[in-house]
């Protein structure tokens, strides 16, 4: 190696070095720090001194605890419920604004102003628009003669509300991936396509969706991670209840950790394991999104 | 290798997004103890410099004035309630009278607590005075040291008139130790009583002074559901982190004679032995899921700012078993469309028993507060004869002696009547112990569970057995 390759590597190096510090300080030691108080028993309601070391006996209990896999169940199924409800109506939404020819702006901005919002203002929102008596959702059911519906006092309806503000608010971002994978699409081949006779369904089937199916693979796993993350929607308009019915993982930590019960170590330990699933449900996804493209 | 090696970067980014939100919250391991002490002290020193560089620039003129305390700021962390309302607009009142600078945040209930539980545990809390009531917070901030002993403030100044504070308010304020010493002056009392429409009940020619049992009332709701369809017969907290305290008030109410330990409750004997399906207990459940289960669409997830919304604005015939606060909104042209209809009542006895239970707000110092003293300067005119009566009109509540006396006319005699026979009968509802949260927490679930049609029976056992779990799980029977 020659020595200005060496001394441009030692540079290098050298430039890397604040990255390199900001990601141990904010990065791997925090990691570090979690996993080892996830080995102690640290219960600020007994005092915050009183640490003792208890092994795996945090995840042991985590394995007993029906609550935490009652909000991992309800997690995931909001998480995919959502999804592929985004999924199917952003991709709906990406394919009309990109066929219009006029007010394709206005409808975008429509679109995109829930995403401006922030989850604790859209989840305050669509807590008083479904609110069972003053609400404006079932005001305008009952104008149609509608009944009422306890959107958030049913433990079956519940998590299908909180489905609904959560499309509500993020459905536009799968619009704006996929809206920008169609565009950056040569407009060539699908004017080729139609030369040669193809319909509509064909055109998107073997032109257009070859071409997105990257763009879906990035707009679906960004969105499994975030959705998998919930935690605003469900403290926000439910509170987790009713008994329970609505309350997701991180809502389950939070109130275990520093949201109510203060017991620090068994909370950061919930919050590694459900780091972990994540990362396998995440991972599971992929490939499932591979296979298809395999196939 | 470079495969796996990213696979590992990646688990561990993801693992921090979860974790570093607890993680990053502080060291608390015994071997860090030292050093956060020093990194306390440091911070204490170093946090101080805005009160105290503007305090030492002050102080030549102050210590001449009547103004001990001027230039230094007091930060103050309010619940929403009608106390913060009537305080906030006159707090420049107070900061031209001492010239200390007050700086308010003002937070709804669901989020107050957290960030009061998380602000006193920090090393540099966001804030000198809280206001606290009561519960695990009072009892987390002695255990850990996070909040201030007031004995040394509440008599320094005789014209501040302590003792015109109900002391039975007061001890409710107490350290869970032998010295129960004070760590908060009350600033407005609830207790928890019966709300009810007179107009509808004399339109059905219901005399109310005759229901004298719940069973009574029961009964007269029957008919009120039956008259006025569009009007729900009753409504009650439903799936609201504070309704467990208000429910000790409707098992009380069937609790009869029977001594139980303050701190626990009806729920544990002396030796933590869990007592959910005792008669009493089980009785008072079934009366709260039963009134939950009369309430309008939606009921169960009522939290008491639904509750009062839906009394207000003319749709429940009653309320029942909820703050006597309440009335200030329901007598508000401006909040109610039902002033001069409610009618206020003790809550009517059960076969085995007539009690209820009370609550109160009061305010507090962080204990790594830099300018306690100028807080507590704070406090003393928040609570005071003069600004107690102030705040009456919207607290329906205040805790001085001389305040009722000077408000009695103004609540009106049948409200009066109705406050003083529920305090009369009245027990502090106030439960903590470690694993309380979690105990609440099951017991709002138990209540959901019975309004929606589960057995009493078997949802009370299961409570004890969550209960049993809990008390083992916390080490209490060991003790």
């Amino acid at each position: 190696m020659s020595t200005s390759l060496k001394r441009r590597r030692r540079l290098g190096y050298l430039y890397a070095i604040p990255s390199l510090v900001i990601l141990v300080l904010f990065v791997i030691y925090p990691v570090i720090y979690g996993l080892r108080i996830s080995l102690f028993d640290w219960d600020w309601v007994a005092g915050i001194d009183k640490i003792t070391f208890v092994g795996l006996g945090n995840y042991l209990a985590i394995f007993k605890d029906p609550y935490f896999w009652n909000s991992l169940k309800n997690t995931i199924l909001f998480a995919v419920g959502s999804l592929v409800v985004e999924f199917v109506l952003g991709l709906l939404c990406a394919m009309l604004l990109y066929k219009i020819k006029r007010g394709g702006l206005l409808f975008r901005t429509i679109l995109i102003f829930p995403l401006t919002i922030s989850d604790m203002v859209a989840a305050i929102m669509w807590r008083m628009m479904l609110d069972p008596s003053s609400g404006v959702v079932n005001q305008l059911l009952n104008s149609i003669g509608i009944k009422s519906v306890d959107w958030l006092g049913n433990g079956k309806v519940v998590l299908f509300s909180i489905i609904l503000v959560e499309v509500w608010w993020m459905t536009g971002n799968i619009t704006l991936i996929m809206l920008s994978g169609l565009q950056s699409m040569p407009v060539e081949q699908l004017e080729c396509g139609r030369i040669d006779g193809a319909s509509s369904w064909q055109i998107f089937r073997y032109l257009q969706w070859p071409h997105l199916r990257s763009f879906a693979e990035s707009a679906l796993s960004l969105r499994m991670i975030d959705l998998l993350r919930v935690f605003a929607i469900s403290w926000a308009i439910t509170g987790g209840g009713p008994n329970r019915a609505s309350e997701v993982s991180q809502l389950y930590i939070y109130t275990n950790g520093l949201g109510k019960y203060l017991d620090i170590g068994y909370s950061i330990a919930m919050a590694i394991l459900f780091s972990i699933f994540v990362l396998i449900i995440v991972a599971v996804l992929k490939r499932i999104i591979r296979i298809g493209a395999d196939e | 290798m470079k495969k796996n090696f990213k696979k590992v970067i990646a688990a561990a980014l993801t693992a921090v997004m979860v974790a570093a939100l607890f993680a990053g919250c502080g060291s608390g391991s015994s071997d860090k103890k030292e050093e956060q002490a020093s990194s306390a002290a440091a911070v204490s020193e170093s946090s101080a410099p805005a009160a105290a560089s503007s305090a030492s620039e002050a102080s030549s003129v102050a210590e001449e004035t009547d103004k001990p305390y001027a230039g230094q700021k007091v930060r103050v962390l309010l619940n929403a309630h009608p106390w913060q309302e009537a305080i906030e607009p006159i707090v420049s009142e107070f900061e031209e009278k001492t010239g200390i600078d007050v700086e308010i945040t003002v937070l709804g209930e669901d989020a107050y607590w957290d960030r009061v539980n998380l602000g006193i545990s920090s090393e540099e809390p966001p804030f000198d005075v809280f206001m606290l009531s009561p519960n695990m917070t009072g009892y987390n901030g002695y255990v850990n040291g996070w909040i201030a002993n007031l004995d040394d403030y509440v008599y320094a100044d005789p014209s501040y008139d302590f003792d015109d504070i109900y002391p039975y308010i007061v001890d409710g304020f107490r350290f869970p130790d032998a010295d129960g010493s004070i760590y908060g002056i009350p600033l407005t009392m609830e207790t928890y009583m019966l709300f009810y429409r007179k107009d509808l009940f004399a339109e059905q020619n219901i005399d109310v002074s005759k229901l004298e049992t719940i069973d009574d009332w029961m009964a007269a709701l029957d008919t009120i559901k039956a008259a006025y369809p569009d009007i729900a017969p009753a409504v009650i907290r439903g799936q609201d982190a504070t309704m467990p305290d208000e429910l000790l008030a409707a098992v009380y109410n069937n609790w009869g004679d029977r001594p139980y330990l303050a701190q626990r409750m009806f729920y544990f004997d002396e030796d933590w032995n869990t007592q959910f399906t005792d008669p009493a207990v089980k009785a008072g459940f079934e009366t709260w899921a039963k009134l939950l289960a009369m309430g309008p669409v939606g009921a169960t997830s009522f939290t008491w700012y639904e509750c009062v919304n839906q009394f207000a604005a003319g749709k429940a015939a009653t309320y029942w078993f909820d703050a006597s606060v309440f009335a200030s909104t329901f007598e508000d042209p401006e909040q109610s469309q039902v002033v001069g209809k409610v009618g206020y009542a003790a809550i009517p006895k059960t076969a085995t028993g007539n009690g209820t239970t009370h609550w109160a707000w009061g305010l507090g110092i962080t204990e790594k507060s830099p300018v306690k003293d100028a807080a507590f300067e704070f406090i003393k005119w928040g609570t005071s004869k003069e600004m107690n009566i102030y705040t009456a009109t919207g607290t329906y509540g205040p805790v001085r002696a001389s305040a009722w006396e000077a408000k009695s006319a103004e609540f009106g005699e049948e409200f009066c009547n109705a406050v003083d026979t529920s305090l009369n009968m009245s027990a502090p509802g106030y439960m903590y112990f470690n694993g309380a949260g979690e105990v609440t927490d099951k017991i709002i679930d138990a209540v959901v569970r019975i309004s929606q049609g589960e057995d009493l029976d078997t949802v009370m056992e299961w409570m004890d057995q969550q209960a049993k779990e809990i008390v083992e799980k916390e080490g209490l029977k060991n003790q």
